[in-house]
């Protein structure tokens, strides 16, 4: 009887031995995250485009904002991407460090410019500021010369023929009014 | 009379209808697909990788999870924070110790990385190996602490 009661308290024990264990493997953590996970970006050289994301953690944190580019196209491994914003000629906007308080979302605004034109591969990375975690966004910027496409719009230039009919309309206005101002004249004579 | 009339008529319709060819048309795009979807993970703070020496120049090896409570599958990319101590550029990973019967080769901080399915978790193990370490040690009986980044990113 008393080799059993002990061996009840001993499992009790273990129980909460276990279950201490368990708890702290979630303690000693850190989550964090991103949204969204990739940035399609269209703009013309020189433009400051935008985008919104929204960063979270489970803790009160500060998180630090960085950027990395790639020459390779469509690469996922981070360390391929190993270049800094001003060697690709791209000037960021954004707060460099943003305190997440638990639990809780935050929007951040992350600005582009571009001074070339070009596809351009990058990272936005949101760093603890102790370093242990950072998540980040794939980013696609495509950038054009002209304004035949800003934003998310695409233009269409109309086609030549309706020049055609404009000048055509023309020809036939002004030799309307030439035949009226004849006809006027004449029946004033 | 008629005739102006008609022609006043004529002279207005071919007016509206005339327009400029470098007037640009412009409609507008979303692009869908990503948003709503999130990368989110959870690594732990802190790694004990126990004492090495020149003697013994390999350290415990230590198993690791990383939870991917996010909606996409993530890669997984440990880096070393810049400023660390060179020492612990001698960091290796591996996913599993054995596979087939087989030793699975260690890759070092900066070459491995690992893919985390959404709504799962991924082990790994960790380990220093000073063997091929050729610079200076530091003075013994010293604890040393660096700071390993987990970077998470979408997979795909």
């Amino acid at each position: 009887m008393l080799w059993l009661q002990n061996k009840n308290r001993l499992m009790r024990l273990y129980f909460i031995l276990i279950l201490i264990l368990f708890l702290i493997s979630f303690i000693s953590s850190l989550e964090i995250g991103i949204n969204p996970a990739h940035i399609e970006l269209y703009g013309n050289k020189g433009d400051t485009i935008c985008k919104n994301v929204s960063i979270y953690s489970d803790k009160d944190i500060t998180v630090l904002f960085d950027s990395r580019w790639s020459e390779s196209e469509n690469s996922r491994n981070i360390n391929d991407y190993k270049l800094k914003s001003e060697e690709i000629a791209i000037e960021l906007h954004s707060p460099n460090r943003i305190f997440l308080a638990k639990n809780k979302e935050k929007d951040v605004e992350v600005c582009f410019k571009c001074n070339k034109k070009g596809d351009f591969y990058g990272a936005i990375l949101f760093e603890s500021e102790n370093g242990y975690a950072s998540v980040g966004s794939w980013v696609h910027i495509k950038i054009n010369n002209d304004n035949s496409i800003t934003g998310g719009a695409i233009g269409i230039v109309k086609d030549n023929d309706f020049l055609f009919i404009g000048i055509f309309g023309l020809i036939i206005e002004l030799g309307l009014i030439f035949y009226l101002i004849k006809r006027i004249k004449h029946s004033k004579n | 009379m008629f005739l102006i009339s008609f022609s006043i008529l004529l002279f207005s319709v071919i007016g509206i209808n005339n327009v400029n060819a470098s007037d640009e048309m412009t409609i507008g795009v979303s692009v869908l697909g990503y948003e709503g979807d999130y990368i989110r993970i959870q690594v732990p703070d802190y790694i004990f990788l126990g004492d090495i020496s020149k003697d013994d120049a390999t350290s415990n090896e230590v198993n690791v999870r990383v939870n991917n409570t996010g909606t996409l599958d993530a890669i997984v990319t440990p880096q070393l924070v810049s400023g660390s101590n060179p020492i612990f550029n001698y960091t290796f990973f591996r996913l599993q110790k054995t596979q087939n019967n087989t030793a699975v080769p260690f890759k070092q901080i900066g070459n491995f990385n690992f893919n985390v399915d959404k709504k799962n978790d991924e082990t790994f193990y960790i380990s220093m190996n000073l063997s091929n370490y050729e610079d200076e040690w530091p003075t013994e009986n010293l604890n040393l602490n660096a700071t390993i980044r987990f970077n998470a990113m979408a997979a795909e």
